[in-house]
């Protein structure tokens, strides 16, 4: 290894500014659209009527959050995504589970499907979207064809303000399924087999087994991806641009991302809105994530305490 | 008449009977087992991948059949016109050029950025590590659309609207890539590090000689997510760019709606098959360490 007469230079002059050499790319990216953006948004949020051109505001107060609180679109947004995320986690959960166990057998040309399954993970929404909304059409999509032999009268998914939130549904949990699926499987594979085998001895079903054993123990991770998937609830906004051009047919379908990028667009004043929706969106990431931790420490010394009790009994 | 004969000579109770029987036997039988077992998996794969397949056929039919109640589901008529018509009428190619512009550059730079920083942070003494690997970890929990706000203004104020650079910027100081493969970094022993200084190999010969080949698996895992990232990206996108020029595929994909709901589907799904083609090599290509990735980092939370 010969070292180039620059590299020696290098080495000798430079030991205490070295690191900061290999570090200023991105101190400085990090700085200009990260640190600067969290600070300047908090700041902005709290400047009331905050005028875009000429950078004149109001006054520091809690007007921008009365004005979103106010609003009956943000007040949708919330509900929305409530009622989204109480449909979407725990259905594309159920599903995923089963797809992860039905895969675990390890039968042979597993590859072939685990292709099939794990497609969608690599889609653009807007693409696949497309599809979607060909088959969500309502006078000539497959889906409605196919409802039509179960006597199903035609559903107008994407004009259909009361069917909009269903359409959505549907396409959240096909694409959540794939993350999940891969997520559970890998937990399900890192599950030591004694288990299985100690328990077959027992002569347990394959039901037993797996309430007793692969639920419980997988339920780290599934507390983990109850809240990725929550938190992505928050975040819907592809789809709808996609299936309606719009928060939902009749402007009933806002979600929280859907606000702020509107407000962003929209008037002169809007920039103070939008930063204020996503402190909101903020506060629920984190208080997610607050309670993901909160709850896994409370499974974590619940095991312990069960183990200990076992030992004592 | 003759029809009600047979319907009542038929005995339910031994069709259940038999019904129970034939189950049970699959529920015990290893071999049947396996064919339920078989059947279920492909029943719902077939499920999950019935969109790909719609798309597939219907880009390769006219739009006269598309519409027909009800659908074909097995086209008599195959056309590839729909592909020509696309690729010469729309600007398609253009908003693929773009992607694949914005795509690689930003996979190059996001790359160089943070293994350089990875590297500091892990065999460099920088005073304050601790506290600058603090706030990297309260960065992470922020949601994106938190920045974006301030970001779209940075991006004016810089005269980088409508410029594809705008949407590779504000991605490579990636924080999250960082820990990652700092994670990786600390795997490599020290030891190494030490022979090969005292070898007389330079700090920045180190890292792209044994640390980077050292860490290939979390690299390509990095390439991959930050590939589909930016290839996807579509919010951004929309607030940035204004010309139809600088457009990326997906949202170069939304001029084939109209104003009015009046697409063509055969059109638009000839677009989205093409927009999708190079995501799916790369899936087909690295599938194993994808889907590795995803259950490593998913497990570990």
């Amino acid at each position: 290894m010969k070292n180039t007469k620059f590299e020696k230079f290098w080495d000798n002059i430079f030991p205490k500014i070295r690191p900061w050499l290999f570090l200023s790319p991105f101190i400085l990216f990090v700085l200009v659209f990260s640190v600067y953006p969290v600070l300047r948004s908090i700041s902005l949020a709290f400047m009331q009527d905050y005028n875009r051109l000429t950078g004149n505001y109001n006054g520091i107060g809690w007007g921008n959050f009365e004005g979103i609180f106010k609003s009956r679109d943000f007040k949708n947004a919330i509900l929305n995504s409530s009622l989204y995320a109480v449909m979407v986690v725990p259905i594309g959960l159920v599903i995923s589970l089963f797809f992860a166990s039905l895969l675990n057998k390890r039968l042979k040309g597993t590859a072939i499907y685990q292709t099939a399954f794990f497609l969608p993970l690599v889609t653009s929404t807007v693409a696949i979207g497309f599809v979607w909304r060909f088959m969500f059409n309502g006078n000539y999509g497959v889906l409605n064809s196919i409802l039509s032999i179960f006597g199903v009268d035609k559903i107008k998914w994407l004009e259909d303000s009361r069917y909009s939130l269903t359409t959505i549904v549907i396409y959240g949990i096909w694409s959540s399924i794939p993350f999940s699926t891969i997520v559970l499987l890998s937990a399900m594979q890192s599950i030591n087999k004694k288990y299985y085998i100690i328990a077959r001895m027992d002569n347990a079903s394959s039901f037993q087994m797996f309430k007793k054993i692969t639920l419980p123990m997988m339920m780290p991770t599934i507390i983990i991806l109850m809240f990725l998937n929550l938190i992505s609830s928050f975040k819907v906004f592809d789809e709808l641009q996609v299936f309606f051009g719009g928060p939902g047919p009749y402007s009933n379908l806002y979600t929280i991302v859907w606000y702020i990028y509107e407000q962003m667009r929209t008037g002169i004043y809007g920039v103070g809105y939008a930063a204020a929706a996503s402190i909101v969106l903020f506060v629920f990431v984190l208080s997610a994530t607050l309670l993901l931790v909160l709850i896994r420490k409370v499974w974590l010394n619940r095991g312990k305490r069960l183990v200990r009790s076992k030992r004592n009994a | 008449m003759h029809s009600s004969d047979t319907r009542k000579k038929f005995d339910f109770n031994e069709f259940f009977a038999k019904v129970k029987k034939i189950l049970l036997q699959i529920i015990t039988h290893s071999k049947t087992k396996k064919i339920v077992l078989y059947t279920l998996l492909t029943v719902f794969a077939a499920l999950m991948f019935f969109p790909f397949y719609w798309l597939l056929i219907s880009a390769l039919q006219r739009s006269e059949d598309l519409t027909t109640l009800p659908p074909n589901f097995f086209p008599l008529r195959i056309t590839f016109n729909n592909f020509i018509t696309v690729l010469q009428e729309s600007k398609l190619l253009r908003y693929l050029a773009n992607s694949l512009i914005v795509t690689s550059i930003s996979v190059v730079c996001t790359l160089f950025v943070t293994i350089l920083a990875a590297f500091a942070l892990t065999k460099l003494k920088v005073p304050g590590r601790t506290i600058i690997i603090a706030i990297m970890l309260t960065l992470i929990i922020l949601p994106s659309e938190l920045l974006i706000v301030t970001n779209y203004s940075t991006i004016i104020q810089l005269g980088l609207q409508d410029n594809l650079a705008a949407l590779i910027l504000p991605f490579v100081g990636s924080v999250y890539y960082v820990l990652i493969l700092r994670n990786s970094f600390l795997v490599s022993s020290d030891k190494i590090y030490a022979a090969a200084r005292i070898d007389g190999a330079s700090n920045w010969r180190y890292l792209w000689r044994v640390l980077v080949p050292q860490s290939k698996p979390t690299i390509i895992a990095i390439v991959l997510f930050n590939a589909l990232a930016s290839w996807n990206s579509f919010l951004w996108p929309m607030l940035v760019i204004k010309t139809d020029e600088n457009k990326t595929l997906p949202f170069g994909l939304l001029t084939f709606v109209g104003d009015d709901d009046r697409m063509k589907i055969e059109l638009t799904m000839a677009a989205s098959l093409i927009a999708l083609i190079p995501m799916l090599i790369l899936f087909l290509t690295t599938r194993k360490f994808l889907i590795k990735a995803i259950s490593r980092g998913g497990s570990k939370g």
